[in-house]
Protein backbone atom coordinates (compact mmCIF):
# COMPACT_ATOMS: atom_id res chain seq x y z
CA UNK A 1 0.00 0.00 0.00
CA UNK A 2 1.36 3.15 -1.36
CA UNK A 3 1.93 6.54 0.49
CA UNK A 4 -0.84 8.82 -0.54
CA UNK A 5 0.17 12.36 1.32
CA UNK A 6 -4.10 12.93 0.43
CA UNK A 7 -5.03 10.88 2.80
CA UNK A 8 -3.00 12.47 5.93
CA UNK A 9 -3.20 16.10 4.90
CA UNK A 10 -6.16 16.69 2.12
CA UNK A 11 -9.18 18.37 2.68
CA UNK A 12 -11.22 15.38 3.54
CA UNK A 13 -8.30 14.09 5.98
CA UNK A 14 -9.46 17.09 8.34
CA UNK A 15 -13.12 17.32 8.01
CA UNK A 16 -14.29 17.06 11.66
CA UNK A 17 -16.16 14.23 12.81
CA UNK A 18 -19.72 14.77 14.85
CA UNK A 19 -19.42 16.16 18.32
CA UNK A 20 -16.34 17.94 17.45
CA UNK A 21 -15.44 21.41 19.64
CA UNK A 22 -14.77 23.97 17.19
CA UNK A 23 -13.11 26.20 19.78
CA UNK A 24 -10.53 23.73 19.24
CA UNK A 25 -9.48 25.41 15.69
CA UNK A 26 -8.97 28.94 16.92
CA UNK A 27 -5.71 27.95 18.86
CA UNK A 28 -4.51 26.39 15.67
CA UNK A 29 -5.46 29.18 13.91
CA UNK A 30 -3.33 31.69 16.12
CA UNK A 31 -0.53 29.40 16.48
CA UNK A 32 0.17 29.32 12.54
CA UNK A 33 -0.35 33.89 12.45
CA UNK A 34 1.31 34.16 15.87
CA UNK A 35 4.59 32.09 14.45
CA UNK A 36 4.24 34.41 10.57
CA UNK A 37 3.72 37.42 12.34
CA UNK A 38 7.09 37.34 13.39
CA UNK A 39 8.12 39.28 9.99
CA UNK A 40 6.68 42.73 11.94
CA UNK A 41 9.34 42.11 14.26
CA UNK A 42 12.29 41.40 11.27
CA UNK A 43 13.28 44.92 11.85
CA UNK A 44 15.41 43.66 15.48
CA UNK A 45 17.76 41.87 13.17
CA UNK A 46 18.64 44.72 10.52
CA UNK A 47 21.59 45.93 12.40
CA UNK A 48 23.31 42.27 13.12
CA UNK A 49 22.60 40.85 10.04
CA UNK A 50 23.95 44.08 8.11
CA UNK A 51 27.18 43.42 10.38
CA UNK A 52 27.33 39.66 9.65
CA UNK A 53 26.98 39.94 6.20
CA UNK A 54 28.74 42.95 5.69
CA UNK A 55 26.02 45.19 3.77
CA UNK A 56 24.07 47.61 4.71
CA UNK A 57 20.89 48.38 6.58
CA UNK A 58 18.99 49.75 3.74
CA UNK A 59 20.40 46.12 1.72
CA UNK A 60 19.06 44.04 4.78
CA UNK A 61 15.94 45.30 4.75
CA UNK A 62 14.76 44.37 0.64
CA UNK A 63 14.38 41.23 2.58
CA UNK A 64 11.49 42.29 4.14
CA UNK A 65 10.20 44.14 1.59
CA UNK A 66 10.46 41.03 -0.58
CA UNK A 67 8.68 39.15 2.06
CA UNK A 68 5.80 41.44 2.12
CA UNK A 69 5.53 41.78 -1.70
CA UNK A 70 5.45 38.31 -2.03
CA UNK A 71 2.80 37.85 0.74
CA UNK A 72 0.39 39.36 -0.97
CA UNK A 73 1.40 37.76 -4.71
CA UNK A 74 1.37 33.80 -2.64
CA UNK A 75 -1.66 34.79 -1.30
CA UNK A 76 -3.15 35.94 -4.48
CA UNK A 77 -1.40 33.30 -6.57
CA UNK A 78 -2.07 30.18 -4.26
CA UNK A 79 -5.76 31.24 -2.92
CA UNK A 80 -7.62 28.49 -5.23
CA UNK A 81 -5.03 25.99 -4.50
CA UNK A 82 -4.99 26.47 -0.34
CA UNK A 83 -9.19 26.00 -1.08
CA UNK A 84 -8.53 22.98 -2.92
CA UNK A 85 -5.95 21.19 -0.94
CA UNK A 86 -7.42 22.14 2.94
CA UNK A 87 -5.83 24.09 5.84
CA UNK A 88 -3.11 21.02 7.02
CA UNK A 89 -1.73 20.80 3.82
CA UNK A 90 -1.63 24.40 3.29
CA UNK A 91 -0.57 24.92 7.00
CA UNK A 92 2.07 22.19 6.16
CA UNK A 93 3.29 24.13 2.99
CA UNK A 94 3.79 27.28 4.83
CA UNK A 95 5.39 25.98 7.94
CA UNK A 96 8.49 24.18 5.20
CA UNK A 97 8.18 27.84 3.41
CA UNK A 98 8.44 30.07 6.36
CA UNK A 99 11.10 28.16 8.58
CA UNK A 100 12.75 27.21 5.63
CA UNK A 101 13.30 30.87 4.90
CA UNK A 102 14.51 31.35 8.28
CA UNK A 103 16.94 28.47 7.82
CA UNK A 104 18.06 30.22 4.78
CA UNK A 105 18.79 33.19 6.66
CA UNK A 106 20.79 31.53 9.35
CA UNK A 107 22.97 29.86 6.37
CA UNK A 108 23.16 33.42 4.92
CA UNK A 109 25.07 34.34 7.92
CA UNK A 110 26.87 31.56 7.93
CA UNK A 111 28.42 32.03 4.35
CA UNK A 112 28.18 35.79 4.16
CA UNK A 113 25.11 35.70 1.51
CA UNK A 114 22.94 38.72 0.76
CA UNK A 115 21.87 36.84 -2.15
CA UNK A 116 21.52 33.96 0.36
CA UNK A 117 18.95 36.32 2.89
CA UNK A 118 16.75 37.97 -0.25
CA UNK A 119 15.78 34.38 -1.82
CA UNK A 120 15.74 32.58 1.74
CA UNK A 121 13.40 35.19 3.90
CA UNK A 122 12.37 37.26 1.84
CA UNK A 123 10.90 35.14 -1.22
CA UNK A 124 10.69 31.07 0.20
CA UNK A 125 9.85 33.32 3.52
CA UNK A 126 7.42 35.52 2.30
CA UNK A 127 5.59 32.17 0.23
CA UNK A 128 5.18 31.00 3.20
CA UNK A 129 3.65 34.15 4.93
CA UNK A 130 0.86 34.20 2.11
CA UNK A 131 -0.18 30.61 2.44
CA UNK A 132 -0.19 30.93 6.44
CA UNK A 133 -2.08 34.06 6.34
CA UNK A 134 -5.29 32.98 3.99
CA UNK A 135 -5.79 29.59 5.30
CA UNK A 136 -6.11 29.71 9.31
CA UNK A 137 -8.72 32.59 8.37
CA UNK A 138 -10.94 30.56 5.92
CA UNK A 139 -11.21 28.05 8.03
CA UNK A 140 -12.46 29.64 10.97
CA UNK A 141 -14.92 32.10 8.79
CA UNK A 142 -16.62 28.78 7.95
CA UNK A 143 -16.37 27.39 11.81
CA UNK A 144 -18.49 30.76 13.03
CA UNK A 145 -21.20 31.77 10.75
CA UNK A 146 -22.45 32.76 13.80
CA UNK A 147 -19.34 35.05 14.55
CA UNK A 148 -17.26 35.41 11.88
CA UNK A 149 -16.38 38.72 13.09
CA UNK A 150 -14.83 37.68 16.23
CA UNK A 151 -13.08 34.39 14.73
CA UNK A 152 -10.91 35.90 11.71
CA UNK A 153 -10.16 38.81 14.88
CA UNK A 154 -9.00 36.25 16.89
CA UNK A 155 -6.45 34.49 14.03
CA UNK A 156 -5.26 37.99 12.77
CA UNK A 157 -4.80 39.33 16.39
CA UNK A 158 -2.52 36.18 16.82
CA UNK A 159 -0.17 37.50 13.35
CA UNK A 160 -0.23 41.24 15.09
CA UNK A 161 0.92 39.38 18.48
CA UNK A 162 3.59 37.61 16.50
CA UNK A 163 5.70 40.83 16.72
CA UNK A 164 5.13 41.50 20.20
CA UNK A 165 6.74 38.25 20.66
CA UNK A 166 9.29 38.00 17.71
CA UNK A 167 11.11 40.90 18.61
CA UNK A 168 11.79 40.03 22.79
CA UNK A 169 12.14 36.40 21.53
CA UNK A 170 14.92 37.72 18.72
CA UNK A 171 16.65 39.94 21.01
CA UNK A 172 16.77 37.61 24.06
CA UNK A 173 18.43 34.95 21.85
CA UNK A 174 21.10 37.03 20.30
CA UNK A 175 21.96 38.31 23.72
CA UNK A 176 22.28 34.80 25.10
CA UNK A 177 24.47 33.47 22.00
CA UNK A 178 26.00 36.71 20.84
CA UNK A 179 29.90 37.19 21.66
CA UNK A 180 32.13 39.48 20.54
CA UNK A 181 32.04 39.90 16.69
CA UNK A 182 29.10 37.45 16.17
CA UNK A 183 26.03 38.95 17.33
CA UNK A 184 24.24 35.67 17.60
CA UNK A 185 21.83 35.80 14.53
CA UNK A 186 22.42 33.06 12.81
CA UNK A 187 21.53 30.75 16.42
CA UNK A 188 18.95 32.65 17.24
CA UNK A 189 17.71 32.11 13.26
CA UNK A 190 18.08 28.76 13.47
CA UNK A 191 16.52 28.36 17.19
CA UNK A 192 13.33 30.57 15.95
CA UNK A 193 12.98 28.20 13.43
CA UNK A 194 12.63 25.43 15.37
CA UNK A 195 10.56 27.44 17.96
CA UNK A 196 7.70 27.98 15.56
CA UNK A 197 7.85 24.72 13.47
CA UNK A 198 6.82 23.47 16.95
CA UNK A 199 3.53 25.81 17.18
CA UNK A 200 3.31 25.66 13.36
CA UNK A 201 2.79 21.82 13.57
CA UNK A 202 0.49 21.79 15.83
CA UNK A 203 -1.36 23.96 14.26
CA UNK A 204 -1.36 21.63 11.43
CA UNK A 205 -2.09 18.77 13.68
CA UNK A 206 -5.59 20.54 15.38
CA UNK A 207 -6.96 22.24 12.41
CA UNK A 208 -9.91 20.84 11.09
CA UNK A 209 -12.64 21.84 8.49
CA UNK A 210 -16.59 21.27 9.39
CA UNK A 211 -18.35 19.11 7.37
CA UNK A 212 -20.59 20.26 4.44
CA UNK A 213 -23.73 21.95 5.40
CA UNK A 214 -22.45 21.27 9.19
CA UNK A 215 -24.02 24.86 11.41
CA UNK A 216 -23.71 25.60 15.23
CA UNK A 217 -25.91 23.86 17.05
CA UNK A 218 -29.33 25.49 18.04
CA UNK A 219 -28.01 28.31 15.13
CA UNK A 220 -30.09 29.57 12.56
CA UNK A 221 -29.39 32.91 10.34
CA UNK A 222 -31.86 35.56 11.38
CA UNK A 223 -34.39 36.27 9.17
CA UNK A 224 -33.61 40.29 9.77
CA UNK A 225 -30.28 40.31 8.89
CA UNK A 226 -28.77 42.83 6.47
CA UNK A 227 -29.26 42.21 2.73
CA UNK A 228 -25.25 42.04 2.11
CA UNK A 229 -24.84 39.32 4.16
CA UNK A 230 -25.80 36.46 1.33
CA UNK A 231 -26.24 32.89 1.77
CA UNK A 232 -25.05 32.27 -1.96
CA UNK A 233 -21.46 31.67 -3.29
CA UNK A 234 -19.53 33.73 -5.31
CA UNK A 235 -16.25 31.97 -6.70
CA UNK A 236 -12.80 33.73 -6.87
CA UNK A 237 -12.74 33.96 -9.96
CA UNK A 238 -16.29 35.52 -10.21
CA UNK A 239 -15.61 37.88 -7.04
CA UNK A 240 -12.80 39.71 -8.42
CA UNK A 241 -14.99 40.49 -11.33
CA UNK A 242 -17.65 42.38 -8.97
CA UNK A 243 -17.46 46.52 -8.15
CA UNK A 244 -17.76 44.60 -4.35
CA UNK A 245 -14.00 43.38 -4.45
CA UNK A 246 -12.57 46.20 -6.05
CA UNK A 247 -14.76 48.75 -3.75
CA UNK A 248 -13.28 46.65 -0.48
CA UNK A 249 -9.65 46.43 -2.44
CA UNK A 250 -10.17 50.41 -2.10
CA UNK A 251 -11.58 50.02 1.68
CA UNK A 252 -8.60 48.02 3.24
CA UNK A 253 -5.95 49.88 1.00
CA UNK A 254 -7.12 53.67 2.52
CA UNK A 255 -7.54 52.36 5.58
CA UNK A 256 -4.10 50.19 6.04
CA UNK A 257 -2.25 53.42 4.01
CA UNK A 258 -3.74 55.64 6.79
CA UNK A 259 -2.54 53.60 9.84
CA UNK A 260 1.03 51.93 8.55
CA UNK A 261 2.38 55.56 7.79
CA UNK A 262 2.09 56.27 11.78
CA UNK A 263 2.69 52.88 12.88
CA UNK A 264 6.39 52.73 11.58
CA UNK A 265 7.40 56.13 11.95
CA UNK A 266 5.85 56.60 15.74
CA UNK A 267 9.04 56.16 17.71
CA UNK A 268 10.44 59.86 15.66
CA UNK A 269 6.80 61.01 15.14
CA UNK A 270 6.84 61.44 19.06
CA UNK A 271 10.29 62.91 19.66
CA UNK A 272 9.88 65.28 16.76
CA UNK A 273 6.31 66.57 18.20
CA UNK A 274 7.04 66.64 21.48
CA UNK A 275 10.56 66.60 22.12
CA UNK A 276 10.81 63.23 24.25
CA UNK A 277 13.56 60.87 24.38
CA UNK A 278 14.38 57.56 21.92
CA UNK A 279 13.70 55.87 25.09
CA UNK A 280 10.31 57.01 25.39
CA UNK A 281 9.49 57.08 22.02
CA UNK A 282 10.41 53.73 22.14
CA UNK A 283 7.63 52.95 24.31
CA UNK A 284 5.29 54.82 22.64
CA UNK A 285 5.79 52.46 19.36
CA UNK A 286 5.38 49.51 21.95
CA UNK A 287 1.44 50.94 23.55
CA UNK A 288 0.29 51.00 19.83
CA UNK A 289 1.75 47.63 18.81
CA UNK A 290 -0.41 47.00 21.84
CA UNK A 291 -3.60 48.47 20.70
CA UNK A 292 -2.19 47.42 17.02
CA UNK A 293 -3.20 43.77 18.47
CA UNK A 294 -5.97 43.88 20.12
CA UNK A 295 -8.30 46.52 17.56
CA UNK A 296 -8.33 43.22 15.79
CA UNK A 297 -10.07 41.37 18.34
CA UNK A 298 -12.25 44.05 19.90
CA UNK A 299 -13.37 46.10 16.67
CA UNK A 300 -14.21 42.86 14.55
CA UNK A 301 -16.06 41.27 17.53
CA UNK A 302 -17.93 44.65 17.54
CA UNK A 303 -18.75 44.05 14.08
CA UNK A 304 -20.63 40.97 14.86
CA UNK A 305 -23.30 43.22 16.13
CA UNK A 306 -23.16 46.26 14.20
CA UNK A 307 -22.31 44.62 10.59
CA UNK A 308 -19.32 45.29 8.50
CA UNK A 309 -20.65 48.05 6.39
CA UNK A 310 -21.20 49.97 10.19
CA UNK A 311 -18.51 49.13 11.62
CA UNK A 312 -15.83 50.33 8.95
CA UNK A 313 -17.95 53.85 8.70
CA UNK A 314 -17.04 54.20 12.35
CA UNK A 315 -13.08 53.27 11.30
CA UNK A 316 -13.16 56.19 8.60
CA UNK A 317 -15.33 58.78 10.77
CA UNK A 318 -13.74 58.19 13.77
CA UNK A 319 -10.36 57.70 12.54
CA UNK A 320 -10.70 60.95 10.63
CA UNK A 321 -11.79 62.70 13.52
CA UNK A 322 -9.20 61.80 15.50
CA UNK A 323 -6.37 62.27 12.50
CA UNK A 324 -7.65 66.15 12.48
CA UNK A 325 -7.50 66.22 16.56
CA UNK A 326 -3.56 65.52 16.55
CA UNK A 327 -2.52 68.73 15.03
CA UNK A 328 -4.39 70.53 17.80
CA UNK A 329 -3.13 67.93 20.51
CA UNK A 330 0.46 68.84 19.05
CA UNK A 331 -0.11 72.59 19.43
CA UNK A 332 -1.26 72.44 23.02
CA UNK A 333 1.47 70.33 24.40
CA UNK A 334 -1.46 67.68 25.49
CA UNK A 335 0.70 64.70 25.41
CA UNK A 336 -1.90 62.20 26.89
CA UNK A 337 -4.92 63.46 24.15
CA UNK A 338 -1.96 62.59 21.37
CA UNK A 339 -1.51 59.49 22.86
CA UNK A 340 -4.99 58.14 23.49
CA UNK A 341 -6.01 59.63 19.32
CA UNK A 342 -2.91 57.53 18.00
CA UNK A 343 -3.46 54.37 20.05
CA UNK A 344 -7.40 54.51 18.81
CA UNK A 345 -6.10 55.30 15.09
CA UNK A 346 -3.86 52.21 15.31
CA UNK A 347 -6.38 49.64 17.11
CA UNK A 348 -8.88 50.57 13.65
CA UNK A 349 -5.89 50.34 11.63
CA UNK A 350 -5.55 46.57 12.72
CA UNK A 351 -9.01 46.02 12.87
CA UNK A 352 -9.47 46.96 9.54
CA UNK A 353 -7.22 44.19 8.71
CA UNK A 354 -8.87 41.58 10.98
CA UNK A 355 -12.70 42.49 9.45
CA UNK A 356 -12.52 42.23 6.18
CA UNK A 357 -12.41 38.36 5.73
CA UNK A 358 -15.85 38.76 7.81
CA UNK A 359 -16.88 41.44 5.58
CA UNK A 360 -15.73 39.08 1.87
CA UNK A 361 -17.82 36.51 3.43
CA UNK A 362 -21.14 38.31 3.92
CA UNK A 363 -21.15 39.35 0.41
CA UNK A 364 -19.35 36.40 -1.55
CA UNK A 365 -20.19 33.49 0.83
CA UNK A 366 -18.10 31.05 2.18
CA UNK A 367 -17.36 28.98 -0.50
CA UNK A 368 -13.77 30.50 -1.63
CA UNK A 369 -13.51 33.06 0.97
CA UNK A 370 -9.71 32.30 1.38
CA UNK A 371 -8.93 32.42 -2.04
CA UNK A 372 -10.94 35.88 -2.39
CA UNK A 373 -9.28 36.90 0.65
CA UNK A 374 -5.72 36.00 -0.98
CA UNK A 375 -6.37 37.88 -4.17
CA UNK A 376 -7.55 41.27 -1.97
CA UNK A 377 -4.31 41.49 0.26
CA UNK A 378 -2.66 42.91 -2.88
CA UNK A 379 -4.32 46.26 -1.42
CA UNK A 380 -2.23 45.31 1.85
CA UNK A 381 0.76 44.95 -0.56
CA UNK A 382 0.18 48.87 -2.48
CA UNK A 383 -1.11 50.37 0.79
CA UNK A 384 2.82 49.37 2.42
CA UNK A 385 4.23 51.41 -0.33
CA UNK A 386 1.78 54.24 -0.41
CA UNK A 387 0.92 55.07 3.34
CA UNK A 388 4.75 55.47 4.32
CA UNK A 389 5.50 57.04 0.92
CA UNK A 390 2.97 60.04 1.47
CA UNK A 391 3.99 60.36 4.62
CA UNK A 392 7.72 60.52 4.86
CA UNK A 393 7.15 62.42 1.45
CA UNK A 394 5.18 65.38 3.05
CA UNK A 395 7.20 65.65 5.93
CA UNK A 396 10.26 66.27 4.03
CA UNK A 397 8.33 68.54 2.01
CA UNK A 398 7.17 70.43 4.79
CA UNK A 399 10.19 70.45 6.61
CA UNK A 400 12.48 71.58 3.14
CA UNK A 401 10.01 74.52 3.14
CA UNK A 402 10.95 75.60 6.36
CA UNK A 403 7.96 74.59 8.39
CA UNK A 404 9.43 73.34 11.98
CA UNK A 405 9.62 69.85 12.77
CA UNK A 406 7.14 69.67 15.46
CA UNK A 407 4.61 70.94 13.51
CA UNK A 408 5.41 69.37 9.84
CA UNK A 409 3.77 66.51 10.62
CA UNK A 410 0.50 68.09 10.92
CA UNK A 411 -0.39 68.66 7.17
CA UNK A 412 0.32 65.00 6.90
CA UNK A 413 -2.70 63.88 9.35
CA UNK A 414 -4.95 65.99 7.50
CA UNK A 415 -3.84 63.56 4.18
CA UNK A 416 -4.73 61.00 5.93
CA UNK A 417 -8.29 62.42 6.72
CA UNK A 418 -8.32 62.40 2.85
CA UNK A 419 -7.54 58.78 2.36
CA UNK A 420 -9.83 57.76 5.32
CA UNK A 421 -12.55 60.15 3.34
CA UNK A 422 -11.89 57.68 -0.07
CA UNK A 423 -12.10 54.36 1.89
CA UNK A 424 -15.64 55.96 3.52
CA UNK A 425 -17.31 56.79 -0.29
CA UNK A 426 -16.03 53.35 -1.43
CA UNK A 427 -17.48 51.48 1.52
CA UNK A 428 -20.52 53.49 1.47
CA UNK A 429 -20.81 52.30 -2.54
CA UNK A 430 -20.83 48.67 -1.32
CA UNK A 431 -24.22 46.85 -2.27
CA UNK A 432 -25.15 43.48 -2.42
CA UNK A 433 -23.49 41.09 -4.92
CA UNK A 434 -25.88 40.48 -7.93
CA UNK A 435 -27.35 37.04 -8.27
CA UNK A 436 -26.06 36.56 -11.64
CA UNK A 437 -22.11 36.16 -10.04
CA UNK A 438 -23.47 32.98 -7.77
CA UNK A 439 -22.27 30.10 -8.93
CA UNK A 440 -23.33 26.31 -7.42
CA UNK A 441 -20.60 24.85 -5.37
CA UNK A 442 -21.78 21.41 -5.72
CA UNK A 443 -22.63 21.94 -9.38
CA UNK B 1 -9.58 14.55 28.32
CA UNK B 2 -11.51 16.98 26.05
CA UNK B 3 -11.62 19.58 28.30
CA UNK B 4 -8.17 18.92 28.76
CA UNK B 5 -7.31 19.57 25.28
CA UNK B 6 -9.06 22.10 25.05
CA UNK B 7 -7.20 24.11 28.02
CA UNK B 8 -3.70 23.04 26.53
CA UNK B 9 -4.21 24.09 23.00
CA UNK B 10 -5.41 27.57 24.64
CA UNK B 11 -2.89 27.75 27.20
CA UNK B 12 -0.68 26.93 23.78
CA UNK B 13 -1.09 30.08 22.16
CA UNK B 14 -1.86 32.23 25.41
CA UNK B 15 1.28 32.04 27.17
CA UNK B 16 3.69 33.07 24.37
CA UNK B 17 1.47 35.80 23.42
CA UNK B 18 0.98 36.85 27.28
CA UNK B 19 4.87 36.73 27.61
CA UNK B 20 4.75 39.11 24.79
CA UNK B 21 1.75 41.81 25.67
CA UNK B 22 4.12 41.87 28.90
CA UNK B 23 7.51 42.81 27.17
CA UNK B 24 5.53 45.22 25.63
CA UNK B 25 3.67 46.94 28.34
CA UNK B 26 7.84 46.78 29.95
CA UNK B 27 8.95 48.54 26.84
CA UNK B 28 5.73 50.91 26.80
CA UNK B 29 6.78 52.00 30.91
CA UNK B 30 8.71 54.96 29.92
CA UNK B 31 6.04 56.38 28.41
CA UNK B 32 4.54 57.10 31.18
CA UNK B 33 7.21 57.31 33.83
CA UNK B 34 8.50 60.64 31.65
CA UNK B 35 7.79 64.21 32.74
CA UNK B 36 3.70 65.34 32.54
CA UNK B 37 2.54 67.08 29.53
CA UNK B 38 1.72 70.48 29.10
CA UNK B 39 -1.68 70.16 30.39
CA UNK B 40 -0.90 68.33 33.20
CA UNK B 41 1.88 70.45 34.49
Amino acid sequence: MGFSADRWLGRAATEARAGFNRWLVPPAAIAVHMCIGQVYAFSVFNKPLATELGVTVPQVQVAYSIALVMLGLSAAVFGKWVERSGPRKTMLASWLCFCGGLLLAALAVRYQSLPLLLGGYGVLGGIGLGLGYIAPVSTLVKWFPDRPGMATGMAIMGFGGGALVGAPLALELMRRFGEGADTGAQVALTLMAAIYSGFMLFGAVMVRVPAAGWKPKGWVPKETESKLVTTASVSVDRAWRTPQFWLLWVVLCMNVSAGIGVLGLASDMLQNMFGVSAVVGGGFAGLLSIFNMGGRFVWSSVSDLTGRKVVYCIYFVLGAALYATLPWAQQTGNRTLFLVCTALIISMYGAGFATIPAYLRDLFGTYQVGAIHGRLITAWSMAAVIGPSLINGLYASRVAAGVPKAEAYNGTFYLMCVLLGIGLVANLLVRPVRAEYHVNPSA
Amino acid sequence: MRVMILIVSWLAVAVPLGWGVQQSVRKASPLFESVPDATQR
